[in-house]
């Protein structure tokens, strides 16, 4: 089982844990 | 090790990612474990036995990794010998004086039933999310650098954690596991406080993860964010991965496996490694 493999009542949660929007880096603010 | 033991829980999963991009090989008497994509990797690049060294050992370690491991990648300047016991190690007089060091690594284990529910949630202000990468990797990477920086040099480090993201990255795509955050807001920008990847073993059928570099970013520690992290991962990990039994390696003099045992975590037998770094006076070999 993996995560393409996904019941259609676990996929609904695990699309809304995913994080949308890119990370900020810390050093790069910096830069 | 033809006709040996099974390997113990913690060295089988340390196997995952070698046996995803790398090379595990038998040899009879020991495993080849080669990352030639992170040739830096000490963990990624060395000999498991199983027996402790005894005498005469340590010229024919050093040979065989010579042979197996530092002529074929001259990047690999490291020495690294694991060794799967039960038993208790303690590092010969003759692996001292040659500049190893002995590492003791405790194997924890949960089985779904074992996790605790009263575990604390996140803190207010962070929220526990599934990273994508490799949009995401360079924010992992900061993290460890800023994590490590003390312990490593920084140049190579960053180098080698690069290149363990980018395995992570393919591991991901391959639906193999993922590397999970706890992300707060600073600024209006979204920045990763605490992070780990939980990873499955394609090989075990009977639902095998492994989990990988659980760390809090020095700004961020002593407010429970490990907890509520390591939770949340193993709580996605028995609901959305499908595992049943979760394994983590730890120190067993570091606070952090308090942490694992509070969650429901139970203490195993130990890895045992020995391990020698790169020699400044080397320049290549």
């Amino acid at each position: 089982m993996n995560i393409r493999r996904l019941s259609a009542s676990d996929a609904p949660k695990f699309q809304a844990l995913r994080l949308a929007a890119p990370l900020h880096t810390f050093l790069r603010a910096v830069e | 090790m033809s006709g040996a033991a099974p390997l113990s829980l913690g060295w089988q999963t340390d196997l995952i990612f070698a046996r995803f991009d790398g090379q595990v090989a038998d040899r009879g008497n020991y495993l080849l474990v080669r990352t030639p994509g992170n040739p830096t990797f000490w963990w990624g690049n060395f000999l498991l036995f199983q027996h402790a060294p005894g005498a005469g050992d340590l010229e024919r370690w050093m040979a065989l990794f010579d042979g197996e491991i530092a002529t074929p990648q001259p990047e690999s300047r490291h020495r690294a010998f694991g060794v799967d016991v039960p038993e208790r190690l303690v590092l010969p007089p003759d692996f001292a004086a040659a500049g190893f060091a002995l590492n003791e690594a405790t194997v924890l284990t949960l089985g779904r039933e074992q996790l605790r529910e009263h575990s604390r949630a996140a803190p207010a202000g962070f929220e526990f999310r599934v990273l994508e990468l490799p949009r995401d990797s360079a924010a992992v990477v900061d993290k460890q650098v800023a994590v490590d920086a003390q312990r490593y040099e920084v140049v190579g480090y960053r180098l080698f954690a690069e290149r363990q993201m980018a395995r992570y990255a393919a591991m991901q795509r391959a639906g193999l596991g993922h590397w999970f955050g706890l992300v707060t807001q600073v600024g209006g920008h979204a920045v990763l406080a605490a992070s780990c990847g939980l990873f499955r073993d394609p090989a075990h059928h009977d639902g095998l993860g492994r989990f990988q570099y659980v760390s809090t970013h020095p700004d961020w520690r002593r407010r429970g964010l490990c907890t509520a992290l390591v939770h949340a991962a193993c709580r996605h990990g028995f609901e959305a991965m499908g595992l049943r039994t979760l394994v983590m390696v730890a120190d067993p003099d570091d606070v952090a496996i308090g942490v694992y045992e509070s969650v429901g975590f139970r203490r195993g037998v130990s890895t045992w490694q020995f391990e020698r770094p790169p020699r400044a006076s080397s320049s290549c070999t």
